[in-house]
């Protein structure tokens, strides 16, 4: 009878030694990603707070009637802004955790939750790709 | 059982339908990336060369288009190198699902640990340089 731990030519695809080697390694350069991005959304987050103050006045001396709908659209801007690269972050740092925990405690729950979250991520980037290469193209256009 | 296959399953995870479910969802959502990606790149480089024409004749602007353009052109050359591996990590993981070829899913995540150690190094690359930057202005105006 065939153990569990020693893989069969019935058993189809495994995480192997190197495999799980370069997933290790990803994770551990995902970590580090998504932490200098906490950083940078703490950062805007509080520049954000801090320079509000002064753009309001700087806004109603530039556009005395459209001061208002002005600084709604800034704010605005910066609330989608913070909610996409926030959740890239959520989910590039779930996996990095998961993965890692999925293979270190040689746990499949866990390393498929890591493997959904870095899929989520990319769905996020892919549909923000999309966004990004149709304002380019619509720049094309308009040259 | 040869001692390199049964050092080939260290890890104990295996790659089950959760995993390929998740695995080929991810693979076209890069490869949507990194196609995205490309298309911008070329769009990018042409408003940067056809771009700008009003900013008019003389030395002045086409040094400002020069450096834009050589902007535009290092940007090109590390996204470009960034997203080739993000499209090889779709191409051989999808390979590797399709199947059932271990060798292709190990070189996929091998170049998704490449696609996230380049940008994790950029991050460094760009910290570094913005301390330096920050330094040096401090000395500036300490003066």
């Amino acid at each position: 009878m065939e153990s569990n731990n020693q893989p069969s030519i019935f058993k189809d695809l495994l995480v192997t030694h190197t495999m799980g080697n370069h997933i290790h390694d990803t994770t551990k350069w995902t970590r580090f990603i998504s932490i200098v991005f906490i950083v940078c959304l703490s950062l805007f987050l509080i520049l954000a707070i801090v320079a509000g103050a002064t753009i309001e006045p700087a806004l109603a001396s530039t556009f005395p009637g459209l001061s208002n709908i002005m600084g709604s659209v800034i704010l605005v801007a910066a609330i989608v802004f913070f909610l996409v690269f926030g959740a890239l972050t959520f989910f590039l740092l779930r996996f990095a955790l998961l993965a890692r925990r999925g293979l270190e405690m040689r746990n499949q729950t866990l390393f498929n939750e890591g493997l959904k979250s870095l899929k989520i991520y990319f769905i996020i980037y892919g549909v923000f790709s999309i966004l990004s290469l149709l304002t380019n193209a619509f720049s094309l256009f308009s040259l | 059982m040869d001692n390199q296959t049964q050092q080939d399953d260290l890890f104990d995870v295996e790659v089950d339908s959760i995993s390929k479910k998740h695995i080929s969802e991810m693979a076209v959502w890069g490869k949507i990336v990194a196609i995205s990606a490309f298309i911008s790149y070329g769009l990018s480089l042409v408003i940067a060369i056809f771009g700008n024409r009003s900013a008019g004749e003389g030395f002045a602007a086409s040094t400002t288009k020069l450096s834009s353009l050589a902007g535009v052109l290092i940007t090109l050359i590390i996204g470009v190198i960034i997203n080739i591996y993000l499209f090889k990590f779709s191409n051989e993981v999808k390979n590797g699902i399709d199947g059932t070829d271990q060798g292709s899913l190990e070189n996929g995540f091998n170049s998704l640990r490449i696609y996230f150690k380049i940008i994790g190094i950029l991050i460094i690359i760009f910290i570094s340089l913005m301390v330096i930057a920050l330094l040096l202005a401090r000395g500036v105006t300490g003066l």
